[in-house]
């Protein structure tokens, strides 16, 4: 297996970069999407964020990545086989699986084990992608284009944290708690409210018209395909610092203080924009505690939160059709007025 | 025998690059209707693909298992175990697979013939013909990026296919050791120039650098000349050949994109090698050290005049 491309070797995007490790810190976040151009390394991004991750304890041998520190959750099979005492752990890469576009039910949600079923006559469940994501990401590239059916399943699973598999002959269910990413070109398509809604994070990637930029893009890349395990190697250090400040981020999450007055700033700034429900205002506390932790903090400051404002809010404004300025204008407009606090309660 | 006509000597160049080193380029993107240049073009390059390799022609209706592969079923049942069937895109690895009537081919399969290209070991080269007409009809986006050379081949003429066969050369850059040498100046005026051609992709570059590298290691040059690299931007572009006499194109256009950060040192010291470089529109057979900035203002305006 090639070493993927190091994370820490991707030229700019430094807005997308820090969305992906936030949601890496705090899952709870609600994943990422990256909308933006073909060719801007959104798919490359993904795909290192996988060799950054730190690894995570799973129950030898488990299908479905059960947590061996909670055996409430366990799948059918881990209780079936450990009945009630430990099981053997092992650890693993945090998943990040692909969802590729015209990927059919059958194989996200699982299904019938058909070699199971022809071969030896027995009925077996054949767990799908969101078995395989648990605990970890799932990778929707062209989420814009995906179907209907598909689009439903991903909202139910993600909003109740269990796969429920119904169909012909079979009944299963089985946690499936992960990060959505999400990638596509805005232009091509709108996504639904309800998926959009989804998603914690958005970020707009372009790609850089700085000549020296897109130079240096291509001169990483050759390296890398030149000889990628000794590209790999060379980042590596600096790879290992970020997954270390990943690792102290998670462990210190829980202690990082959100003080009242940086909540208030966060409501503020929601009730200004006209966001819906509560969500943006818990995204904003999430994302903000999120980016204290990464620095080592142990209090998230309203500079926290006024920068990852624009990545928590922007996909969330409700449409006014007398404000001509895009989302992420109308964001940065409503972060300058609090800032310098023009805006009052509301 | 007569000099073939310039856009078919480009589509040749094309096959020859393809053939050359097609798994690094991901593949190309033909546009042109059915008809006998594109056959003869097909042909071209079939002859110039090694022997041994795979050459699968997929049809846009393929079904998705037949792709990716998977269970035979009836085997399996005959067989009494599981019987594997290896998918088109396995069979195709080290070879070409060529995708007719390629702006119908679903985005589901084409994201999947796109996965491939990302990921297969071994290489993969795709050869899609794009019938499309006009710009809403035409190959899937995603699919397009992944392919480095762009070729339409509608409005050359049938009597100019009849040009001299190659020679077979394209063994000789397959086995080429070292690529090419490439110039930082001359990347950064081909990335320029692509910038202006309107391709913002950040594969476009890349593409661009292993075209250059493939068609020098195809003449035998150690580094890249100018003119590899004019042609490295007509084929990945998409762009007509210019003709001679395009002075008038060589004003200096808006190179704000270029910016202060990148542009060398005006006195360019180092020419490339001793073979006979010289620049498109310059008259002169001199080969002299090459003027970076004067080529780039070039190369931009070129192809920000032939950008639709």
């Amino acid at each position: 297996m090639t070493a993927p491309f190091p994370f820490s070797a991707i030229v700019g995007q430094e807005e997308m970069k820090d969305a992906l490790v936030m949601a890496a810190v705090d899952p709870a976040l609600g994943g990422v999407l990256v909308f933006g151009d073909r060719g801007t390394g959104k798919s490359t991004a993904v795909r290192a964020l996988a060799a950054l991750l730190p690894k995570i304890e799973t129950v030898r041998g488990c299908r479905y990545n059960c947590d061996p520190a909670a055996p409430a959750q366990h799948c059918d099979d881990c209780r079936a086989r450990t009945n009630g005492k430990a099981p053997p752990t092992v650890k693993v890469a945090t998943p990040v699986v692909d969802l590729p576009l015209g990927a059919t039910e059958d194989r996200v949600a699982g299904a019938l084990d058909l070699e199971r079923a022809l071969v030896a006559g027995e009925k077996a469940f054949e767990p799908g992608l969101l078995a395989r994501a648990h605990r970890g990401f799932l990778y929707v590239d062209e989420v814009n284009l995906l179907e209907d059916h598909i689009v439903d399943l991903l909202l139910d699973v993600a909003a109740s944290g269990v796969n429920v598999v119904e169909r012909e002959g079979l009944s299963v269910r089985h946690a499936a708690r992960f990060a959505l990413v999400g990638s596509g070109n805005p232009e091509e398509g709108e996504l639904r409210p309800q998926l959009l809604d989804r998603f914690g994070l958005a970020v707009d990637v372009a790609s850089p018209h700085d000549i020296a930029q897109r130079l240096e893009v291509v001169r990483r890349r050759e390296a890398y395909e030149r000889d990628p395990d000794g590209f790999a190697a060379a980042w590596q250090a600096r790879n290992a610092r970020l997954r270390g400040r990943i690792r102290r981020a998670k462990a210190m999450l829980s202690e990082v203080a959100v003080p009242d007055a940086v909540l208030e700033t966060g409501a503020t700034l929601c009730l200004r924009l006209g966001v819906d429900g509560l969500r943006g205002e818990l995204t904003l506390m999430r994302a903000a505690r999120a980016r204290a932790a990464l620095d080592g903090r142990a209090e998230a400051t309203r500079g926290d939160l006024l920068a990852i404002a624009p990545m928590a809010l922007r996909h969330r404004l409700r449409r006014d059709p007398l404000d001509e300025a895009g989302s992420a204008a109308r964001v940065e407009r409503a972060v300058s007025d609090v800032t310098d606090g023009v805006a009052g309660h509301a | 025998m007569p000099e073939p006509a310039p856009r078919w000597a480009d589509a040749l160049a094309a096959a020859r690059v393809l053939a050359a080193g097609g798994a690094r380029l991901g593949g190309v993107h033909v546009r042109a209707r059915a008809g006998p240049v594109r056959d003869a073009w097909l042909e071209r390059l079939r002859a110039l693909v090694p022997a041994g390799q795979p050459w699968l022609r997929v049809p846009p209706s393929v079904a998705r298992e037949r792709l990716t592969g998977g269970l035979d079923v009836a085997a399996t049942l005959q067989a009494g175990r599981p019987v594997a069937e290896a998918g088109l895109l396995a069979r195709a690895r080290g070879g070409v697979l060529v995708l007719p009537m390629a702006e119908r081919l679903a985005p589901g399969l084409a994201a999947l013939v796109a996965g491939a290209l990302d990921g297969t070991a071994g290489g993969l080269t795709v050869v899609a013909l794009d019938e499309g007409d006009g710009p809403e009809e035409g190959l899937c986006a995603a699919l397009a990026d992944r392919l480095a050379l762009s070729l339409p081949l509608d409005g050359i003429a049938w009597h100019d296919t009849h040009a001299a066969p190659d020679a077979p050369d394209a063994g000789v850059a397959a086995a080429a050791p070292e690529p090419a040498d490439l110039d930082d100046r001359l990347l950064a005026a081909l990335a320029t120039a692509a910038l202006a051609a309107g391709r913002p992709s950040l594969r476009t570059p890349l593409w661009l650098a292993r075209t250059a590298r493939i068609l020098a290691g195809l003449d035998g040059a150690a580094a890249v000349s100018p003119e590899h690299a004019a042609t490295a931007l007509r084929l990945v572009c998409g762009l007509a050949p210019v003709a001679p006499q395009a002075d008038a194109a060589a004003d200096p256009p808006d190179t704000a994109e270029a910016g202060p950060s990148d542009a060398p040192p005006p006195e360019a010291p180092d020419g490339p090698p001793a073979s006979d470089n010289e620049p498109d529109a310059q008259a002169d057979g001199a080969p002299g050290p090459v003027d970076f900035d004067a080529l780039q203002e070039m190369l931009v305006a070129a192809a920000a005049a032939a950008r639709p």
